[in-house]
């Protein structure tokens, strides 16, 4: 498939940050000087690799990767959670767990929506994440060795792999906040 | 002390090609015989710590729109003499090396 012209440089004003407008007219007018389409399709596509690359390079290509790297992750962790939960609610002795796995899974793809919407707003995902993974341990060591069908060795194993879950989301929200400018418009 | 790095031969392709005069980005293209791809984050590059700037001209053909026009600052050109000195600038294409 040959793409115009007109669709790179389309496609490289898109990533482009606003303070490259006057580089993207710059190139935008220096298509109009070459003659031939061939030239100006290899060059249109070479401004795309240019914006690209600074996309890349730019705190706004950053924060958008960060975010979309992130949520695509919690929304896969979200899936698998949610078909383990799907399982486990489909036995009668393992229905309770079930339906806290399926809570887990919903926290999950909350996280994913927050990752993609915001970094300013992964604060809250940082803090509840934190807040869920003491939760979630207390809970398993109390309450659920209750479940007889259970042994108190598997709920503590699990209570531990969830907690190191949810510091880890914890950690990596806290990283990201840290390191990227929410403010998507700027390089 | 931080060292700067030594510039890349594409960089320094371009800067010999600018310290002969100003030219477009097209002109930049044929003269270096580097790609839009390659040439545009360069230009971007020395134009972000103060070696190029750039220029809006009236075309000389009329019903063209304006086109930019980049040349050396005071600070490029001792960059570029500075790199010269270092070691030599590759080849330009179709021209001499310095």
């Amino acid at each position: 498939m040959k793409l115009s012209p007109k669709f790179w440089m389309q496609a490289a004003s898109f990533i482009s940050c606003e303070t490259r407008a006057d580089w993207m007219r710059a190139m935008e007018a220096e298509l109009g000087a070459i003659e031939t389409l061939e030239g100006r399709k290899t060059f249109a596509a070479g401004c795309f690799q240019a914006a690209l690359y600074d996309f890349t390079r730019s705190r706004r290509g950053l924060s958008i990767m960060a975010r979309g790297g992130g949520a695509v992750l919690a929304l896969l962790m979200s899936g698998y959670v949610f078909g383990v939960a799907l399982k486990w609610i489909g036995a009668a002795e393992t229905a309770a767990m079930g339906m806290l796995i399926a809570g887990l899974s919903l926290y999950y793809a909350v996280c994913a929506a927050l990752l993609w919407a915001s970094l300013r707003r992964l604060q809250i995902f940082a803090i509840s994440g934190f807040g869920a993974a003491v939760c979630g341990h207390i809970y398993f060591r109390l309450l659920a060795p209750q479940w007889e069908s259970l042994s108190p060795e598997f709920l503590q194993a699990v209570s531990l792999e969830m907690a190191g879950l949810m510091t880890g989301f914890f950690i990596a929200g806290a990283f990201l906040l840290r390191l990227y400018d929410p403010k998507d418009s700027q390089c | 002390m931080k060292r700067e790095r030594a510039p890349s031969k594409s960089t320094r392709l371009v800067l010999q090609a600018l310290l002969s005069g100003p030219d477009y980005g097209y002109g930049l293209m044929k003269t270096t015989g580097l790609k839009s791809g390659t040439l545009y984050p360069i230009l971007m590059r020395l134009t972000d710590r103060g070696f190029l700037t750039s220029q809006w001209l009236e075309p000389e053909t009329q019903g063209r729109p304006p086109r930019q026009s980049y040349r050396l600052t005071g600070a490029g050109r001792t960059y570029v003499t500075g790199v010269s000195d270092a070691g030599p600038v590759a080849d330009i294409k179709g021209g001499a090396s310095a």
